[in-house]
């Protein structure tokens, strides 16, 4: 057995032998002997070697590789869910903290609407309402306008407060650690208190 | 190249700004790319941060890609690349501590199940320890091979890629991947000969 024969014998089992090549080969392996069982032990270190190859390699472990990856390129800010599945992963990945987003700004709605009735008690205008609260044009829209006008107060006060400056463009760009200090402050009940008082 | 190719179509898609084009590709590529990584560096932790660099490498190569080659060959030649780099670089700070693939189990299972997970139709608990026992023997005759042929005949043999794209990836010639195959196929076929001459005989 030459180097030549092996060569054939590898390149056959790799498909990679012209079509008269092929058949050459065919031929002698159908002689039998050393140059079948050759291949014989080639085919053995293949299978071996596929056998490594179905070694599967977790989801999970692919996820995690690739939240990681994601961090990197500054697609997501941190590292907190690398256990996501890679499916919806972008999904999975950003769910807690947009759970945390609709809580805070759920929050900010509610700071703003009870602002809101706290100054403008009912929907309609009472006769006695003060001229400076008269309503004009669709109502629906002025309450609306009203509520945003003072959510954005609030939010105004918030980057403030939290030292994002002129930095923070929106507010989703608040870190989680900052929302966990607006949770435990009750910052939102507090500043719209505050408002409260000054509307006061 | 074919511009019907999905890699082609994704890469395109990515260098156009599609960022959900790279979580495709990574899909589609991530595993047989890490099980090669894997192969060259012995080292999980390892293959998967060069995995990581090599899509920030593909992330950041995007705007000059052009579709000259399969999407594939061109990662596996980066993911190579790295991959030597840095065992270059861990050879030089310290000798390298190399894996026992049983070891590597043993620690995988612990962190996300059984890393072997061979196809097989309920096979018993003898041959599902003698699968493993050969298994991680070949690992270990694997990563014995000089880097050029074990690349060469992984690529080949395990994930199918032709002798052309082989030559592109570790950037020489097809006789030279001929050859480079060849000569890994043997020396494993001779050792697996020493160590199982009766097995061998058993099975002609």
């Amino acid at each position: 057995m030459n180097d030549r024969d092996e060569e054939i014998i590898s390149a056959g089992l790799d498909d990679e032998l012209e079509p008269e090549e092929q058949v050459r080969l065919a031929a002698r392996l159908s002689e039998g002997g050393e140059f079948e069982a050759r291949a014989r032990s080639f085919r053995r270190v293949d299978d071996r070697l596929q056998s490594l190859g179905l070694e599967s390699i977790s989801e999970e472990r692919l996820a995690a590789t690739f939240a990681r990856l994601r961090v990197r390129l500054g697609l997501d800010s941190s590292e907190s869910s690398t256990d996501a599945p890679l499916d919806d992963e972008s999904d999975a990945n950003d769910e807690p903290r947009r759970g945390r987003r609709r809580f805070f700004f759920a929050a900010l709605a509610a700071a703003a609407a009870l602002l809101l009735f706290w100054v403008f008690p009912t929907s309609e205008p009472s006769p006695e309402t003060p001229s400076r609260f008269a309503r004009v044009g669709d109502p629906e829209l002025d309450d609306e306008a009203s509520m945003m006008g003072v959510m954005s107060a609030i939010e105004e006060e918030l980057v403030l407060a939290l030292g994002y400056g002129n930095e923070l463009s929106e507010l989703n760009a608040i870190s989680n650690e900052d929302l966990d200090v607006i949770e435990r402050l009750d910052l939102l009940d507090f500043l719209s208190g505050r408002r409260r008082g000054e509307r006061g | 190249m074919q511009i019907g190719d999905p890699d082609i179509r994704l890469m395109l898609a990515f260098r156009d700004g599609d960022d959900s084009a790279l979580s495709d590709l990574y899909r589609r590529w991530a595993g047989p790319l890490l099980r090669y990584l894997e192969r060259i560096l012995k080292e999980r932790a390892t293959a998967e941060e060069i995995l990581q660099e090599t899509f920030l490498r593909v992330h950041g190569a995007r705007a000059r890609y052009s579709p000259d080659a399969r999407f594939s060959t061109w990662l596996f030649r980066i993911g190579r690349n790295l991959a030597l780099n840095e065992l270059d670089r861990a050879h030089r700070r310290m000798p390298h501590i190399s894996i026992d693939p049983s070891e590597a189990r043993r620690s995988s299972t612990r962190s996300e199940g059984p890393a072997l997970s061979l196809v097989s139709h309920e096979p018993s608990a003898f041959d599902v320890l003698e699968t493993r026992r050969a298994s991680d023997r070949m690992e270990v005759l694997l990563a014995a091979l000089p880097e050029r042929q074990r690349s060469a005949l992984w690529l080949a043999a395990v994930e199918g890629y032709a002798y052309a794209e082989i030559a592109e990836i570790l950037k020489t010639s097809i006789p030279s991947i001929k050859s480079l195959v060849h000569r890994a196929r043997a020396t494993l076929a001779d050792q697996m000969e020493e160590e199982a001459p009766i097995d061998a005989e058993a099975q002609r």
